[in-house]
């Protein structure tokens, strides 16, 4: 065990946390994740990237121009809003980037993370109930079981007190 | 689109980013050889935000059966003194990193008492090992760390040996 301990105490000496990327849904919570994650980025003195991955245009014999007018609308929109994020979070922590993405949300964030050679994916979970659960609308446990890095899961402890 | 125009109607300052406030972290492992790594991790990531370091490991509760025989309660108690030597040795190894170190013992359901011992020791954060199993186990619950997850009050940080 004492050399299993050794060896591990070894590897972890390593731990240098450089890169975090945090996964936002735009909601109203995702600034709370945000500026959870740049405390935290700030103490380790890494660099953050916050990762948002929009839905795939649904394309059915059924889409109209008009559909497909308003799908890019929405997605230039998320654009938008996720710069708008990054600028509020550099206001605080200057090491922000980040990345807008077209695809399922858990891929695409252990996609980044994998491309960025991350140390650690943020993200938050909104306590869905057990059917959403069930059928993975939760993307925090589908994040954890594609990451090959540490993942934070944060909890807005007062939203949890009012939920 | 709601929670789209939600975020762009925010005109209020940033949160103040002052640095982590993490003071207290509870590590749950369950003395497999995977847990002395996140029990490393959890005492370096503890002394990177200067955090102290709660071990916490939870032992299965006694099987009540009528059946059950002197025997199986004397071999459920070995059990019990032998894991609590173990975790007794891990706390050691994470005393002598320098990150101030207490212990936790508890009988019961995993998740559920590492999210009663979070509370009950006021942890900021708590800290946990995943072992990827495969989708029946993660369908039946028998994956502890999404279990933690729903059930937690506070950030849960799920570690993963990278090159396993």
């Amino acid at each position: 065990m004492n050399q299993v301990l050794e060896k591990t105490d070894k590897n972890v000496n390593k731990l240098n946390i450089k890169e975090i990327v945090v996964a936002v849904d735009l909601s109203p919570h995702s600034e709370k994740t945000a500026a959870y994650a740049a405390k935290f980025a700030k103490t380790c003195g890494a660099a953050m990237t916050l990762v948002h991955a929009f839905a795939p245009e649904p394309i059915t014999e059924f889409t109209t121009q008009e559909v497909h007018e308003t799908y890019r609308e929405e997605e230039r929109e998320a654009k938008r809003a996720l710069g708008r994020l990054a600028n509020r979070v550099r206001e605080a922590y200057g090491e922000c980037g980040y990345e807008f993405r077209i695809g399922d949300p858990a891929e695409e964030v252990t996609l980044v993370a994998k491309d960025l050679d991350a140390d650690l994916i943020v993200t938050a979970s909104h306590h869905p109930h057990f059917l959403s659960r069930l059928f993975g609308l939760d993307q925090a446990p589908r994040i954890l079981h594609k990451a090959r890095c540490p993942v934070l899961v944060y909890h807005e402890e007062k939203e949890l007190a009012e939920a | 689109m709601k929670a789209l125009e939600e975020t762009k109607a925010v005109a209020r300052p940033f949160v103040n980013v002052g640095g982590s406030n993490i003071t207290k972290i509870l590590v749950a492992v369950d003395l497999t050889p995977h847990s002395e790594k996140t029990a490393a991790y959890g005492a370096e990531f503890a002394k990177r935000v200067g955090a102290s370091v709660i071990l916490l490991h939870v032992f299965p509760p006694e099987p009540s059966v009528e059946f059950a025989s002197e025997c199986v309660y004397e071999s459920f108690e070995r059990s019990r003194r032998l894991v609590a030597e173990r975790l007794t040795k891990l706390i050691e190894q994470v005393h002598e990193t320098g990150v101030k170190c207490e212990r936790d013992f508890r009988v019961g359901d995993p998740a559920e008492q590492v999210v009663v011992a979070a509370q009950d020791q006021h942890a900021d954060l708590i800290i946990t090992g995943v072992h990827h199993p495969g989708f029946l186990g993660r369908l039946f619950g028998l994956d502890q760390p999404p279990r933690i997850l729903h059930r937690a009050r506070c950030p849960v940080l799920v570690y993963h040996e990278g090159n396993e």
